[in-house]
């Protein structure tokens, strides 16, 4: 016997296995303090998630029947900080970090409420990364362009032996319709996997190849997610007629949109500015141009200020070359479990590489309900479709992401 | 690195050039579609860089590559 956590497939037979569940044992440390055994329990926020006493062959069984089972854990509360104020912070106070999710992330942002409207359907999203594994179940050969881009990796596209490449085309547009975990934001959009040496050419000549697909119709409506830059906390020294933002520029100007992550940059990752603070600026070079969006993140709470979560690291706008549309143009909550090379992980946040995907599938579902936006239309509609979080705009530029007003304002654009 | 010219006969100079003279560099030697004045070569390590901007003969405006790193958790 002992305490879980049970995600049913859906609501059907959730009294069913309320009535199974016995009361929850608190551990033997909480029993010496006093505490006694609970009553089970159904998430008022997630009602789909039960806690309660099951038997082991029970939980095996729910198991098989297509529920997700998790063990129950006991914390530590962090140092400085109470157990208390912990729980508090928590979207759901019955829900453990571990039991947190991409699917709680997409519930975040609204995602599954667009979702009766577009999906995705007939846009690309070029995930230029560390590449994606090919034996991952959400993203079946249908899914995936037939596209091998002539550049480093040629040949070698959808292999990741990193893994943070895989994390990101997960967020954007991964699929469960063939036994996939995860769906994505844009779970019915095609992906086309750009690996890359992350040298800035490398980045050139993708780019170079995309846009000439493009031009050509090989690819249709197409959205690139770049979830990387320059980890550094001065002025980047990169020339603005570099030919690598030009190519971007380029990009944009055929009517790609073109995502990129803010930046990890602020606190103890990099520069080791005030975590309360939303100055001065970490977010440089191409991923602060006015033409691209660039995407911070958020914890659980919609903060990037609480020095308990890493969501502090987010880098800070207003951008070292925005002149008329500051950076970060919004932010996306990163927390839970999510793939991660050929597997699945759990983690704290993702950093900004795991907000920037959720935009771009953002902008994937946008075109895909209307297809004749250009560049700038979409990155407006992703802009002005933001919740207001309540913080300043350098912290997180107009808010967060809302994939559903996002998706009803395309619909309404002529 | 990335070279610049200001016309298609002065990058395919160059790249007649780095035939003849150092031909190990031509595989890395891209010529960009979208923005035909413009030339990739990747791995280029800094005495590659400095004898390619000589190449180029003061025709090309010459750009470092740079090292890019993703923003993971």
């Amino acid at each position: 016997m002992g305490n879980y956590f049970v995600r049913m497939p859906d609501s059907g037979s959730v009294a069913q296995v309320m009535g199974l569940m016995r009361p929850l044992e608190p551990t033997a440390q909480a029993k010496r303090a006093g505490a006694r055994p609970k009553p089970p329990r159904q998430s008022k926020v997630q009602p789909t998630l039960l806690v309660g006493a099951l038997d082991d062959t029970e939980a095996r069984a729910l198991e098989r029947s297509g529920a997700r089972i998790y063990d129950d854990s006991e914390f530590e509360p962090f140092p400085g900080s109470s157990a208390r104020e912990i729980w508090d912070s928590a979207p759901d106070p019955t829900a453990p970090a571990a039991t947190l999710s991409l699917d709680d992330v997409l519930h975040h942002i609204r995602a599954p409420d667009a979702w009766s409207r577009s999906r995705g359907a007939g846009v690309t999203v070029a995930i230029v990364d560390t590449g994606i594994c090919g034996q991952l179940l959400e993203f079946p050969a249908a899914k995936r362009s037939s596209i091998d881009l002539p550049t480093a990796f040629a040949g070698q596209h959808w292999e990741d032996t990193d893994g943070h490449g895989s994390m990101c085309a997960t967020i954007a547009a991964a699929t469960k319709a063939d036994n996939g975990r995860f769906d994505g934001v844009a779970p019915d959009a095609t992906v086309l996997s750009a690996r890359t040496t992350l040298m800035a050419s490398d980045v050139y000549n993708i780019y170079d190849e995309l846009i000439t697909l493009r031009l050509n119709g090989a690819i249709g409506s197409l959205v690139i997610s770049n979830s990387y830059g320059l980890y550094t906390c001065e002025p980047s020294g990169m020339p603005q007629d570099h030919p690598y933002l030009e190519i971007v520029l380029s990009a944009i100007s055929n009517g790609i949109p073109v995502v990129f992550a803010a930046g990890n940059n602020h606190y103890d990752v990099a520069c080791n500015h005030d975590p309360t603070e939303c100055s001065p600026n970490t977010i440089w070079a191409v991923n602060s141009h006015d033409q691209v969006i660039s995407v911070g993140t958020v914890n659980a709470d919609n903060s990037n200020r609480d020095p308990a979560t890493p969501h502090v690291n987010s880098s800070r706008g207003p951008g070292e070359w925005a002149v008329s549309l500051p950076k970060p143009d919004c932010v996306a909550p990163t927390y839970g479990e999510v793939v991660w090379g050929c597997d699945y992980r759990v983690m704290d946040w993702w950093g900004t590489s795991g907000a920037c995907p959720q935009v771009a599938g953002l902008a994937a579902l946008i075109l895909a309900i209307n297809p004749l936006l250009n560049a700038r239309q979409v990155a407006d509609i992703i802009r002005n479709s933001c919740r207001d979080i309540g913080a300043p705009s350098t912290c997180v530029g107009r808010g967060l992401i809302d994939c559903a007003s996002a998706v009803e304002a395309a619909a309404a654009v002529a | 690195m990335f070279l610049r010219f200001a016309s298609m006969a002065e990058r395919d100079e160059f790249i007649e050039n780095a035939r003849r003279e150092e031909p190990q560099v031509l595989s890395r030697i891209r010529v960009s579609k979208t923005q035909p004045n413009v030339v990739t070569v990747r791995s280029a390590s800094p005495s590659e860089t400095r004898l390619l901007a000589r190449m180029a003969n003061g025709k090309a405006k010459v750009y470092e590559d740079a090292q890019l790193d993703t923003f993971r958790p």
